[in-house]
């Protein structure tokens, strides 16, 4: 994705959002429709100006975004499998897959150990309700 | 009717009794644990520790809760300097100078730094709040809609310090961080705006979810980038530098000039009602910035940068608590909270609480000082566990951070919907952050969006729709200039730039 392409996509957002706006009275309008236009605006000096030459390369990115994938099934697993067992699953599968150098068991003792003081520290210590 | 000097004796023999000693040693100490994790703030350590103040007494709650306070505002520094993230929404603009230095091989260094300052800036909030209490109270009054609409257009003008290489890119993103605070009710009539029936926006995005989703997940994918570039990410943290263990006098003297300054910035912003330490932290970061005689160097990991925001914040928490004193009127959510304890306990705040009460209220004040002081105690051997955590290797601390934010997240406001705001804001903060938008702009729009408002629409509803509102008074016509002088500041200083190397 380069500047340009983001430069329109916010372009449209702020044109689809001002129409979201429509049926809103005038002065809870204001503020967000006054952004939104210049929102805009800045959209289209972002589309209209020179490459400078960032730009977001998904092949770049794709083994931290394998990551975070896998950061997203755990938070989908934690209601079915609790927040130990999903946790210390996560984080022995995370500490492998980015190559620490040790072996699995260890990796696994060290997920364990980590998820069970999170739980303690959050929930027995402060009381916090865990997901 | 005893002196002053007689209720400061008191206020310390109160403070010296083994329990209440006790009590704050503990609450200092869990505020700097509460502070420094990412989505636990001030006030959520305050509220942890609330319901145990009912079997304490008036005294060792309140001494308590103030530990909480100033230390939670101090344990931001920590996430802040180590990984980037700032622990509290004051902590931000520790993170611009913090988190560069802690990647050069000077953690420690920047820990000590945050450290002296924040115990600075506490220790002269202290004393203000001794002494000035009821003096200030009278001017504090004075700060009304318009004047904190305007102190918010001043934090709003620091953005142009803070844009990065990229005016248009900064702007971009302070725009979309004032966007994203319109979302849900607005705060005049309540009417929910541009929520899509979403029971859950209607509250609009919450702070810490967004917060997480900008500064830290983009963090954790720098450091997975980091392992997949080098195939290791050993030196994610430059080898993390030479231990230190406390700072020669010298060291932090060369930044005296900041530190008072940034000491003065916070005491007065933290008495204006809801204005708070983060705006304190930004004025003072871009003060000591203009100040600079290398300003270019800011952002960079400059020392300075670190001094001056922490003890702005933590000299803006005396301050914040003069209304609730004064006049019973809670500038804060920390001040809210204190005089829910003192309710609590059958003590009714208002005008009449320090005639009414004044050994309890001088107790505070004085133990107020010492909270602090066991801040800068304390705080060293904070500062020695914290710097171990840049020894745990890359690998391990990735998805720790993760699982960390997940957990913040969601204890924020008990809430799945916040974990996956962060999750969406992560993502899309990433992509931006690869073709270099800055975030810190969105963050401090996304504090200051609300507060600017807010008060636009009370100042006009004061004033029967008088648009000049905001110059006609002379607090807000003064602080409008300022927001002025300080948004073009950086274009006059370039101008004054080019025109002497033209003379030259």
């Amino acid at each position: 994705m380069s500047e340009k392409s983001l430069g329109l996509l916010s372009c449209f957002l702020s044109v689809l959002l001002i129409y979201s706006l429509r049926d809103v009275p005038a002065n809870p309008r204001l503020f967000p429709l006054a952004l939104l236009i210049l929102l805009g605006a800045t959209g289209i000096a972002l589309f209209l100006r020179k490459k400078t030459g960032d730009r977001f390369v998904l092949g770049k990115s794709l083994f931290a975004l394998l990551h975070y994938g896998l950061f997203i099934v755990y938070i989908f697993l934690v209601p079915v499998l609790g927040f130990p067992a999903s946790t210390a699953i996560f984080l022995a599968i995370a500490i492998a897959a980015l190559k620490y150098r040790c072996p699995f068991y260890v990796a696994g003792a060290i997920a364990v150990a980590a998820a069970l003081c999170l739980q303690y520290f959050f929930s027995g210590f402060f009381g916090l309700p865990l997901p | 009717m005893l002196t002053f000097w007689q209720l400061v004796l008191i206020g310390l023999q109160h403070c010296f009794v083994p329990m209440n000693f006790l009590f704050m040693l503990f609450g200092t100490s869990l505020g700097i644990v509460v502070g420094a994790l990412p989505g636990l703030s001030a006030t959520t350590g305050m509220v942890l520790l609330l319901p145990l103040t009912y079997g304490l007494s008036v005294e060792a709650g309140m001494l308590m809760l103030a530990g909480v306070y100033c230390g939670a505002l101090y344990g931001g520094s920590i996430s802040a300097i180590l990984m980037g993230i700032p622990g509290t929404a004051a902590a931000l603009p520790t993170t611009f100078d913090g988190y560069p230095m802690a990647k050069k091989g000077k953690a420690s260094e920047a820990l000590l730094l945050g450290l002296y300052g924040s115990s600075f800036g506490g220790l002269v909030s202290s004393l203000v709040l001794l002494t000035l209490t009821p003096f200030i109270a009278k001017w504090a009054l004075k700060f009304g809609p318009p004047e904190i609409f305007a102190l918010g257009l001043w934090g709003m003008a620091v953005v142009s310090s803070i844009v990065g290489k990229d005016p248009l890119k900064g702007i971009f993103m302070a725009l979309l961080g004032l966007f994203i605070s319109t979302v849900g009710a607005d705060p005049l009539e309540g009417y929910n705006r541009l929520t899509f029936d979403n029971y859950y926006l209607i509250g609009g995005f919450g702070f810490v979810p967004v917060v997480l989703g900008t500064l830290a997940i983009p963090r954790v994918f720098e450091m997975i980038d980091e392992i997949y570039r080098t195939g290791s990410g050993d030196n994610f943290f430059s080898g993390s530098g030479k231990r230190k263990y406390f700072l020669y006098p010298f060291e932090i003297l060369k930044h005296w000039l900041t530190l008072l300054k940034s000491a003065v910035i916070g005491v007065v912003i933290g008495i204006a009602p809801a204005a708070g330490p983060t705006i304190a932290a930004m004025i003072s970061y871009n003060e000591a910035k203009r100040a600079s005689q290398n300003p270019d160097e800011f952002g960079q990991g400059h020392p300075d940068g670190v001094v001056a925001a922490e003890t702005a914040n933590n000299s803006a928490t005396g301050g914040s608590l003069v209304l609730a004193f004064s006049i019973g009127i809670p500038g804060s959510a920390a001040a809210a909270i204190l005089l829910g304890a003192l309710i609590m306990k059958g003590i009714q705040p208002g005008p009449m609480l320090m005639r009414n009460n004044p050994e309890t209220i001088f107790t505070f004040f004085v133990g107020f000082a010492m909270v602090n002081i066991l801040v800068f105690l304390i705080g060293h051997f904070f500062v020695q566990i914290a710097y171990s955590i840049l020894r745990i290797p890359v690998q391990i601390l990735a998805p720790l951070i993760l699982v960390i934010c997940f957990l913040g997240a969601f204890a924020s406001e008990n809430s799945m919907f916040n974990v996956y705001v962060m999750l969406a804001v992560g993502i899309v903060a990433y992509v931006l952050g690869k073709m270099s938008f800055p975030m810190p702009p969105l963050i401090l729009a996304l504090i200051l969006g609300p507060l600017i408002e807010a008060n636009y629409w009370t100042s006009i509803l004061i004033s029967y729709g008088d648009y000049l509102v905001f110059f006609k008074r002379p607090l807000s016509a003064i602080f409008m200039a300022v927001a002025l002088l300080t948004f073009l500041w950086p274009w006059i200083s370039a101008l004054r730039g080019k025109k002497a190397k033209g003379l030259s």
